[in-house]
């Protein structure tokens, strides 16, 4: 049996403590099939939802891929127990009523999602859910369906779409999940996909020939650019820092050996323990005013004469 | 007169991002295109689609029309509401914008 040890506080702050062990754990010798893995959260003051998707994607990966049997320990009766049912880990021996008529009423799981099908059915799945409990401004649930959906494609891209073609033996699944905590609203996303400094250098773009993980992550939030070997408009983690700036919130990125935090304060690089996939958390007040539209024309050429030459006299009926 | 060919999105979600949804529209209208038709397409029931999706359904549409072609073909309305319109009409230019600045990405 294998416990590892969460620290107290999971955030983003700490994340890299976990990191660390995943990195053991990840060699071969580490893990035999058989093994038992207790992820212990007993003594955990808080998890984070960047710390609960690393978690489920490490726990995973085990299961799956090493065949060992991996399980949460908690606290009896904490709240915390949640965290281990969203992600298919808890033991069930021992129902305790009110804490499963708790644990009925979370209902944003984790999505795990191994394909753009899956993706497009859990976003979907997923909107109206924040948009039925948290009772968000219109505006800002708009913001955060784009944002959602920029993350997920980026992490798809990297993630489950690269199978078959020469990088990965499996299609690795992109997980997502959005909590309300406090006042905030926090979404994130997880792939362990090449990573945004191996994706700049894949790009094939001179400009990006010698770029160091950590300018890739600080060139990823910029407009326009990206790494996107396929080619992309380079609009979605450009739009996503600059929603976490006017909301007065919060843009995390994890990948690599760096990362990268994202506020009205400004940009702040750290290190941070190796993650070879990415890790974003977008963390916005909850009354946030955000226009999206702004964000989206700001610097805009309007390509046809005028967007209005778009607009369609047809009325498309049912 | 050609006809009007109305693709309803919403049959798809109510937003959408998937660059493999907007790949797999684009080779269906493209054939409707080709039969002679027009197209119009609904955003009933969407709230917002994702840079990937505009890029991939409307920018390579762009070029593989040609402007002229495009803005003759094809038109978008039936907007749930004005921010709606907005937001989706600003992703479909700059995926337009970005694929007609980087063409040989269409390839």
């Amino acid at each position: 049996m294998k416990e590892i040890k969460i620290p107290k506080i999971l955030s983003h702050n700490t994340i890299g403590e976990v990191l660390q062990q995943r990195e053991i754990l990840l060699q071969i010798e580490e893990c035999k099939p058989s093994d038992e893995i207790i992820f212990d959260l007993s003594e955990n003051e808080s998890v984070s939802i960047l710390g609960i998707l690393l978690i489920a994607e490490l726990s995973d990966f085990l299961r799956e891929e090493r065949k060992c049997n991996c399980f949460v320990r908690t606290k009896k009766g904490s709240l915390q127990l949640y965290f281990p049912r969203i992600m298919g880990l808890i033991k069930r021996d021992r129902p305790n009523q009110e804490i499963e008529n708790y644990l009925n009423e979370i209902r944003v799981p984790i999505q795990r999602c191994h394909n753009d099908k899956e993706s497009l059915d859990a976003v979907n799945r997923l909107i109206p859910i924040i948009r039925r409990e948290l009772n968000l401004p219109e505006p800002l649930l708009k913001a955060l369906n784009w944002a959602l959906w920029e993350l997920v494609a980026n992490a798809g891209l990297h993630g489950y779409r690269m199978y078959g073609k020469g990088e990965f033996d499996y299609p690795k699944p992109v997980y997502f999940c959005a909590f309300d905590y406090k006042d905030f609203i926090d979404m994130a996303i997880l792939d362990v996909g090449c990573g945004i400094h191996a994706s700049f250098l894949k790009s094939g773009k001179d400009k990006y020939k010698n770029i160091s993980n950590a300018e890739a992550l600080t060139s990823a939030i910029k407009e326009s650019e990206t790494g996107d070997p396929g080619g992309s408009t380079g609009f979605g983690l450009y739009g996503c820092a600059e929603i976490a700036r006017k909301a007065k919130g919060k843009l995390v990125i994890i990948s690599g050996t760096d990362k990268l935090i994202v506020s009205e304060q400004g940009e702040k690089l750290l290190s941070s323990g190796n993650f070879s996939g990415t890790m974003v958390l977008l963390s916005i007040p909850q009354k946030s005013a955000i226009d999206l539209a702004e964000i989206l024309g700001k610097d805009n050429i309007t390509v046809v004469s005028s967007l209005d030459d778009l607009i369609g006299g047809v009325d498309a009926g049912g | 007169m050609p006809e009007v060919k109305v693709i309803n999105l919403n049959k798809f979600g109510s937003s959408m991002g998937t660059r493999e949804l907007g790949s797999s529209i684009r080779e269906e209208v493209l054939s409707l295109i080709k039969q002679g038709n027009n197209l119009l397409f609904s955003f009933s029931g969407v709230s917002v689609i994702s840079s990937a999706f505009g890029d991939e359904l409307f920018g390579k549409l762009f070029i593989e029309l040609g402007e002229e072609e495009f803005k003759n073909k094809i038109k978008v309305n039936n907007f749930d509401n004005e921010e709606s319109k907005k937001i989706i009409l600003l992703v479909i230019n700059n995926g337009i914008a970005y694929r007609r600045n980087n063409p040989p990405d269409t390839k």
